[in-house]
């Protein structure tokens, strides 16, 4: 066997054959000792280390380690193996690389330089270079692949996924009923805070309001889609916008703030936008002009607030009623012509009371107080309306004839009074009647109807005839009493049978946006409010004005919501106007209030008898 | 060329730029000359000890060359080139490989005895001999085979090649273990170890030996050089050793036998010194005649480093030596500096002036004085402008040629302390010590002052032994001065105090010149005597119960011992130095006398002598300042002005004080944050001290090192020749040698986002190639960052300090380390 | 201490950024805003500008680190105004959400600054603490030293095996050669083989001490020879160790095993500090791994909050 062992040359020296070892023996030995064949001083080395041995037939080099810990075969430590070339034996820093032996010799090696060494021991495991590569990235500590990938992956997660779930429902729908983190990442997460309760049912659909698409603010035609028949807060027409973008119901309704939270408007300063100077945007509004100092708790309600404005129905004599604003402080004009006459609150509410006269109760005198008449609704809101059958009739008496002390004139009919007289004196024939009995009044006091029987006219004289004793009776009720008493009568000819009276038009809702309710002030005594106690005429208006409510109401702990509302003015209700809904685009999730009469709307019709 | 015993005219010893110049003179004239090389080539320190394709600068560039050869600037290569054409064209008679021995014989009849025992006949001798040496040469033969060379220019050049390297010291060991990481290094030693080499090389060696790096052959002596044929290295040596004769082959062969020193073979020469200084220069007279009549020195040795000026000296010489009487080529640039002087009548008449004006000057000979003017410039003030102010570093020295200047403590020139007039030297003190400034100096009148830096001064200073005694005792008695300044209450003047009443007891100081580590006074001496420190520093320590206690650190400028004299009694501490330190001993009665004149001063001593008792008695129970002082102490902190310390209780090692340096410094750190010492958490990096008495300054060729007005030592990167003395020299190894690539400029963004380019503060790579030549750098304390040293600014957390040593010892104390 | 980042200028910027707290506190007591107080309002929005101006500054920290010329501050003290901004953040981010979480990306963006602030305050915990622990660790050294010790160390044990045993030598040079190329970053395994072998070798040194000075003989048995043979056999540190005790026990031991153990002994003292310092070294920049890529996660968070707040 021959060996050759060379020492391994720069690249290019030229090639120094006095550095090469050649030797013929059976094996090639490699230690310390100086026995080996290759003698390395290398204190790493043991004395006899390894043995190299090449089979005569196959020219295979095999190694076999003599020492207990074996010996390295490319960084690998082997008790045998077969080497190849390029294979690296190293025994501590000394390194033998295997080469292609030429045909003089069986084995040839070169003693290489650590470096070298590790140099191709890298090579050899290229096969690892990305784990390698990876490795080496965390072993150094590099900050920049992880800080992109964490800025990746708060775009993915914060701004890809849930805009991919905008547009694919489905993933929405996945991420919606997943985890908080999941839910983070739907369509939603985008909102920028909780949906009020109102909306609550459609808060995971973002289209239903931001109907123009991702990243839009959300139009009128969206709220309306489902609001169609809500009021306007004001005549569109009125409003007069040079400039400024029309207002929008964003502008006083705020989403994504809190769930019990829905309108931004609770806010002085927010009304004031508009209401401090409202004859600029609607110069032909009728509203006052708030001061645009009105803010603040400095700001008393009493010193700023404008006087109350009452909604006063005004025509009693047309059909329709026509509603007059009257300021509350212009005492020359509130006068509540409501078409009744002779009522008197002082009279009625009397300390000692009112002669009763059926003397029903036990008692002669009655003593009458509020809630004798003025019964609270079942919403304890507002009051019940006044009847003459539930509220008069006990005491007034529609008697016209002293003669028939029971029989009273139908009430509410006064289209049938003339046939109802005549068809009275008809049945009770000439002669039959017999005076009346002296009156036990002591106070002569005239009760409605006693008068009617005492006229000039008597029904017994012979050239009286029936047709014109009712007539002239049905002139004297419309003219002299019973019906006059209240009323107005109404003579379009002299036929009294066309006359009829003017039917009563009382203000319902004397502050059609205000929102008042009686519950809440129970604990109060209603004289507090409603000054009766001295008003003579059914004129007097006796509903509680601006100084009246901030006797306790102040701006600090009261926001214009606290008593105004809005939305309820059925003149400017959405259908017709600008804003209104393409009715297919979105359709209302509920369906209970679409149509019906909306709640709270001023509508004095007149009384149905 | 034979053994000729004929006469010579004159002989020119060394065929630098000066003797070349001095020889090509001769031939031009046709006086029989001979030329002496010890080299085989001409111009040793051009030839040898400048880089490969240096550019060589033609300064100063107003002077006018007055020679016979040709010399612009250029390359070395080209400079060289045209020197030997010269040498052709004028048939300078020119010999190499010849050594200067000795000279004997008189004037007219001079034998100049080689070293390989030729005597050569000259009535006259230019010695130009320049100042870097004679290499020492092995005498061997085959020596002027082309693999051997006496230096080594870059290390890293080299790779796989075998390598002879010839010496035990340490330039040779810093080469071989340079060479060993890519070669196959041989040293020959001829002893039987290194301790002639710092104990740290040695220690780096034998390691290197040890671990196989490298070969070494002990006892060794060279025998011959031969060239090698056939393949392999290009020679071999063969090396007579205790094992018999051997032969190393190598490509390359490096002898480092060392320089033959100068001033042994000058002295033997009986030329002239004025003083026992290594860096003194040789006393010369008129015409360029050394005090050994016939012997003329020109060049380097002369004291003249500018290749142009010594070629004009060798001119000059010959002329002088012809009996001709030139004007020096200079009276143009002294002209030039002095015209502006007020009644102004020519060169001659204004340096008669200057003599008799400036004391000092007086007795300096022509030829030193216009040296002298010809460095420095005028310089006028008006009345109320400010020379220089507290803080202040001199740059060097200014003599009061018309006017006065008033020294002030708080800039007010009405409110003046003191007065100095015509005649005056200002800057002496801050030069002398290293200390900036401490007072105002404010021009009272129109003032002329001649300023002259502090190269120019010092070479004044050292070779004329007079002045050099009247600076020492100008200097003490300022110091003095000084010191009592600091004893005064902060708003007394200084009005009555006269510098002179300080005159006797300066004149009869004791300059002790102490190694590191003696003891100046022992604890519980008698006390007799105080000192000033002029360079270096002391510590004083005492003793508790057995254990030696640092309780002070007194640097440069500062006295001490003072105090026991006010308090009465023997010495409290044993005062230690810590450095190589020059301490100026005074008699402690004559002190007491002086201070007679003085109640008020000396009241304020008193009271702080005894507040210093007090505090050092609280002290005393702190064994931290003690330790750290001592680590300051051995670490050589005390030796700087300013030295960066890092605290590492903060440090987060995040090591953005390199990244700043490199990023602001051409891509290159000036400072190793990882090594250097350590005590508990005080660790003192490799960085740059600006020492009070820099090693590095002390053998730069082309004075390329000096303190700036700032206080930083900075290497002035446009003169630096590279030879790397400031890297041998500077002991706490702060000076790195580096050609380095220009960084590539980087985007801070685009390297943040996607790692491209450069990463900022990273170090640029070094050059190996050679074309580019390495220059000495370090800290330069970023004078040019109004912010200050950037290493400190880029601390994150405060951990590093760049302060002077007593504020170090301050901070320490108040931060109590715990350890 | 005294010049820590923490201390600088006297606690300037703690007082800036408590002061600013302290400010915004206020606000947000005293401001009555329209619904529940949220990032959408006056005091919202003022407050989300102050914090996204602070958060941009914070993460300019990065660029400023590296920026080495012509600045100003010292980094130090932009160090220090960072922790302490970056602290006062987590008040004022607060504050701008009122409290207000739900699972959107406003709250992830939140819950991300608030993980970056608080990487960051374990960042300024690590800056305190390991600084000290590395000093007092490698006590006057640098790790440098150490692996030169080591060096030290191998060269004598090889030389002193070599003395002893054949086999001894190659298990020595064996385990040498192993831990080299980790020694530099030592990896647990070889840490924890070595500083076993350190626990074991103690033992038997021990042992060794003990049959040297023949005043107590330990059985065989009661050492871990034979549990260590069969716990690992192919671990080369644990079969030195083996061999080692082996030896002490079997024949006589003299002097130059109990120098080899002693040696044994060093090096794992030396690896163990080497190890901690690794470990210290790496806690130093272990936080940044978190916190750059939180701070910047926040950073683009940040954004898309703000572009999908100011869309809607």
């Amino acid at each position: 066997m021959k060996f050759r062992i060379r020492h391994a040359n720069q690249a290019g020296q030229p090639e120094d054959h006095s550095t090469h070892l050649v030797f013929e023996s059976d094996n090639l030995r490699i230690g310390r000792h100086p026995e080996n064949d290759i003698h390395t001083d290398n204190p790493h080395a043991a004395d006899f280390h390894g043995v190299i041995q090449v089979a005569r037939d196959s020219g295979l080099a095999t190694l076999e380690a003599l020492a207990h810990s074996g010996i390295l075969v490319n960084g690998k430590s082997r008790k045998i193996a077969t080497l190849k070339p390029q294979d690296i034996v190293s025994v501590g820093h000394f390194h033998l690389r295997i080469l292609t032996p030429d045909a003089e010799h069986d084995f040839e090696a070169e003693v290489i330089t650590p470096e070298e060494a590790q140099a191709h021991l890298l090579t050899l495991d290229q096969g690892n270079r990305l784990i390698r590569w990876i490795k080496a990235k965390l072993h150094q500590l590099h900050v920049r692949p992880v800080a992109w990938f964490a800025v990746l992956l708060t775009l993915l997660v914060l701004f890809l996924i849930p805009l991919i779930s905008v547009y694919v429902p489905s993933l929405n729908h996945f991420l919606k009923n997943g985890s908080p983190l999941m839910r983070a990442m739907s369509a939603t997460s985008w909102s920028v805070g909780p949906v009020s309760r109102y909306h609550i049912r459609i808060a995971d659909d973002c289209e239903k309001c931001h109907s123009d698409g991702a990243f839009t603010n959300v139009p009128d035609k969206a709220c309306n889609a489902c609001h169609e028949d809500i009021r306007h807060h004001f005549n569109i027409d009125d409003i007069k916008v040079t400039g400024n973008p029309m207002p929008m119901c964003g502008d006083c309704h705020q989403e994504h703030i809190a769930d019990n939270f829905l309108v931004l408007g609770d806010r002085v300063e927010q009304c004031l936008q508009c209401h401090a100077d409202i004859k600029k945007i609607a110069p032909q509004s009728e509203l006052q002009s708030i001061p645009a100092d009105f803010s603040g708790e400095e700001s008393l309600l009493a010193e700023k607030h404008p006087e109350f404005v009452a909604a006063m129905v005004s025509n009693h004599e047309e059909d329709h009623p026509i509603v007059t604003r009257v300021r509350m402080d212009d005492k020359e004009h509130l006068k509540e012509h409501s078409g009744l006459r002779g009522f008197s609150h002082k009279d009625h509410l009397n300390k000692d009371g009112i002669l009763a006269p059926d003397g029903k109760g036990g008692a002669e005198i009655m003593k009458l107080e509020c809630w004798s008449c003025h019964k609270p609704d079942d919403q304890r809101v507002g009051m019940k309306p006044l009847t003459f059958e539930d509220h008069c009739q006990r005491c007034h008496k529609l008697t016209f004839d002293g003669l028939a002390p029971t029989t009273e004139l139908p009430h509410g009919k006064a289209d049938k009074i003339f046939t109802f007289l005549k068809e009275f004196y008809a049945r009770s024939p000439k002669g039959s009647r017999i005076d009346p009995p002296a009156p036990p009044d002591k106070n002569d006091r005239e009760l409605p109807g006693r008068m009617i029987s005492q006229g000039s006219l008597d029904f017994d004289q012979p050239e009286v005839t029936l047709d014109g004793y009712a007539r002239e009776m049905t002139q004297r009720v419309f003219e002299k009493g019973v019906c006059s008493e209240c009323h107005e009568p109404l003579k379009p000819s002299n036929d009294v049978s066309e006359w009829r009276i003017v039917k009563p038009k009382f203000t319902e809702k004397w502050y059609p946006a205000a929102k008042f309710e009686h519950k809440a002030h129970d604990l109060y005594a209603c004289t507090g409010c409603h000054k009766v106690e001295s008003s003579e005429t059914p004129e007097d208006v006796n509903i509680p004005a601006q100084a009246s409510c901030t006797e306790c109401h102040d701006a600090g702990d009261s926001t214009c919501l606290k008593c105004h509302t809005f939305h309820k003015d059925p003149q400017f209700n959405m259908k017709g106007t600008r804003f209104a809904p393409k009715a297919e685009a979105i359709k209302p999730w509920h369906g209970n209030r679409s149509g019906g009469e909306p709640d709270g709307v001023i509508t004095p019709t007149p009384k149905q008898p | 060329m034979s053994s000729d015993s004929s006469s010579y005219k004159v002989a020119i010893i060394g065929s630098g730029p000066a003797g070349l110049s001095a020889a090509a003179r001769a031939a031009e004239l046709g006086i029989p000359h001979i030329l002496i090389e010890s080299a085989p080539d001409i111009s040793n320190t051009v030839n040898f000890w400048y880089q490969k394709g240096k550019h060589v600068m033609d300064e100063p560039a107003n002077m006018p060359l007055r020679s016979s050869t040709k010399f612009e600037e250029g390359t070395r290569e080209e400079v060289l080139q045209a020197w030997k054409e010269d040498i052709d064209r004028l048939k300078i008679n020119l010999r190499f490989n010849s050594a200067l021995k000795a000279i004997s014989g008189d004037r007219g009849a001079f034998e100049v005895a080689l070293a390989n025992g030729e005597v050569i006949q000259a009535q006259s001798v230019i010695l130009a001999i320049g100042t870097m040496g004679n290499i020492r040469k092995l005498g061997i033969p085959g020596e002027d085979h082309p693999a051997v060379a006496y230096k080594l220019d870059d290390a890293s050049l080299l790779k796989g090649q075998r390598i002879i390297v010839v010496g035990a010291g340490d330039s040779a060991i810093e080469d071989a273990i340079a060479l060993s990481k890519n070669n196959k290094v041989t040293v020959i030693n001829r002893r039987e170890g290194f301790d002639r080499a710092k104990s740290r090389n040695a220690a780096a060696i034998l390691r290197a030996i040890q671990n196989k790096e490298i070969d070494c052959i002990y006892g060794g002596v060279p025998e011959s050089v031969l060239a090698r044929t056939g393949e392999g290295a290009s020679a071999e040596m063969i090396v007579e050793s205790a094992n018999g004769s051997i032969t190393v082959p190598a490509d390359l062969i490096i002898i480092r036998a060392g320089a033959m020193p100068q001033r042994k073979l000058l002295d033997s020469l009986g030329v002239g010194f004025p003083n026992e200084a290594e860096t003194a220069f040789p006393i010369i007279g008129e015409g360029y005649q050394s005090t050994r009549a016939g012997i003329y020195i020109v060049g380097a040795l002369a004291g003249c480093p500018l290749i142009k000026e010594a070629m004009n000296q060798g001119y000059e010489a010959i002329e002088f030596i012809e009996g001709r009487s030139i004007d020096p080529a200079d009276e143009g640039l002294l002209e030039e500096v002095l015209k502006n002087l007020p009644d102004y009548r020519g060169v001659k008449e204004a340096l008669t002036d200057l003599k008799t004006n400036v004391p000092m000057l007086s007795e300096v000979t022509t030829l030193v004085l216009r040296e002298y003017v010809r460095e420095s410039e005028l310089l006028f003030l008006k009345a109320g402008e400010v020379l220089y102010k507290p803080g202040d570093y001199a740059q060097g020295i200014s003599a009061i040629l018309k006017g006065s200047l008033a020294l002030s403590r708080d800039g007010n020139a009405s409110e003046r302390n003191y007065q100095y007039t015509v005649g005056s030297l200002q800057g002496l003190t801050s030069i002398k010590s290293g200390l900036p400034q401490d007072v105002w100096s404010i021009a009272l009148e129109d003032t002329v002052l001649l300023e002259t830096p502090l190269r120019a001064s010092q070479k004044l200073f050292n070779s004329v032994d007079s002045i050099k005694k009247t600076i020492d005792h100008i200097f003490t008695r300022r110091i003095l001065l000084r010191s009592f300044v600091t004893l005064l209450p902060e708003d007394s003047l200084l009005e009555d105090i006269n510098e002179m009443h300080f005159d006797a007891l300066a004149g009869d100081v004791e300059l002790m010149s102490l190694k590191a580590g003696q003891v100046v006074y022992q604890e519980g001496a008698v006390t007799d005597a105080f000192y000033i420190i002029r360079s270096g520093a002391v510590t004083l320590s005492r003793d508790f119960e057995g254990k030696t206690q640092v309780q002070h650190l007194i640097s440069t400028g500062e006295w001490f011992g003072n105090d026991e004299i006010f308090l009465g009694g023997n010495r409290l501490d044993t005062a230690t130095t810590t450095s190589r330190t020059e301490i100026l001993k005074l008699d402690a009665s004559k002190l007491m006398a002086v201070l007679a004149r003085y109640p008020s001063i000396q009241h304020a001593a008193e009271r702080r002598a005894r507040n210093m008792l007090l505090k050092e008695q609280q002290k005393s129970t702190e064994t931290n300042t003690s330790a750290v002082i001592s680590f300051l102490d051995e670490t050589g902190v005390v030796e700087g002005t300013n030295v960066l310390v890092i605290d590492e209780a903060l440090c987060v090692r995040c090591d953005n004080c390199e990244k700043a340096c490199a990023e602001t410094h051409g891509g290159i750190s000036r400072l190793n944050r990882k090594a250097g010492d350590t005590f508990a958490t005080i660790h003192v990096p490799v960085a740059c001290r600006h020492c009070y008495d820099p090693s590095c300054m002390k053998d730069c060729p082309p004075d390329a090192i000096s303190r700036q007005a700032d206080g930083d030592i900075s290497i002035n990167a446009n003169t630096c020749i590279g030879c790397g003395n400031c890297v041998a020299n500077c002991p706490f190894g702060v000076v790195q040698l580096v050609a380095a690539k220009p960084p590539e400029p980087t985007s801070l963004l685009s390297w943040l986002l996607f790692g491209k380019g450069r990463p900022p503060g990273q170090e640029t790579e070094h050059l190996h190639d050679g074309t580019t030549s390495k220059k000495a750098v370090k800290c330069d304390l970023c004078v040019h960052q109004a912010s200050g040293p950037a290493c400190v600014q880029a601390c994150p957390t405060g951990a590093a300090l760049r302060k002077s040593p007593d504020q170090l010892v301050r901070i320490f104390e108040a931060s109590h380390l715990n350890h | 201490m005294n010049r820590s980042f923490i201390r600088q200028d006297q606690f300037l910027y703690l007082k800036i950024a408590l002061g600013l707290c302290c400010i915004s506190i206020f606000l947000y007591v005293v401001d009555d805003p329209v619904g529940p107080p949220s990032g959408n309002s006056w005091l919202g929005y003022t407050l989300g500008t102050v914090g996204t101006l602070i958060i941009v500054w914070l993460v300019w920290f990065g660029v400023r680190k590296r920026q080495y010329t012509g600045t100003r501050y010292s980094l130090t003290r932009w160090l220090s105004a960072h922790v302490y901004m970056g602290t006062a953040l987590l008040v004022i981010g607060t504050l701008h959400c009122g409290f207000q979480f739900d699972d959107n990306i406003h709250t992830m963006a939140y819950i991300l600054m608030v993980l970056t602030i608080l990487s960051g305050m374990i960042g300024v915990y690590y800056y305190l603490t390991v600084p000290g622990l590395i000093s007092a660790n490698i006590k006057n050294s640098n790790a440098q030293q150490l692996h030169e010790t080591i060096d030290q160390i191998d060269r004598k044990a090889l030389e002193i095996a070599r003395q002893i045993d054949s086999h001894v030598h190659e298990m020595m040079a064996y385990t040498i050669h192993t831990t080299l190329k980790e020694r530099r970053h030592p990896s647990k395994k070889v840490l924890m083989d070595m500083l076993r072998v350190g626990e074991t070798i103690k033992e038997a040194s021990k042992a060794c001490y003990c049959s040297l000075t023949k005043e107590e003989s330990i059985a065989p048995s009661d050492t871990p020879v034979s549990d260590l043979k069969q716990k690992d056999p192919s671990d080369p540190h644990m079969r030195l160790s083996a061999i080692i005790i082996d030896l002490s026990f079997n024949r006589s031991p003299g002097e130059k095993l109990q120098q080899l153990l002693d040696l044994i002994n060093e090096k794992a003292t030396c690896i163990h500090k080497l190890h901690l310092d690794r470990v210290y070294n790496r806690r130093l920049k272990i936080w940044l791994m978190f916190h750059v890529p939180l701070s910047l996660a926040t950073l683009i968070a940040l954004v898309i909050h703000i572009v999908s707040v100011f869309y809607y």
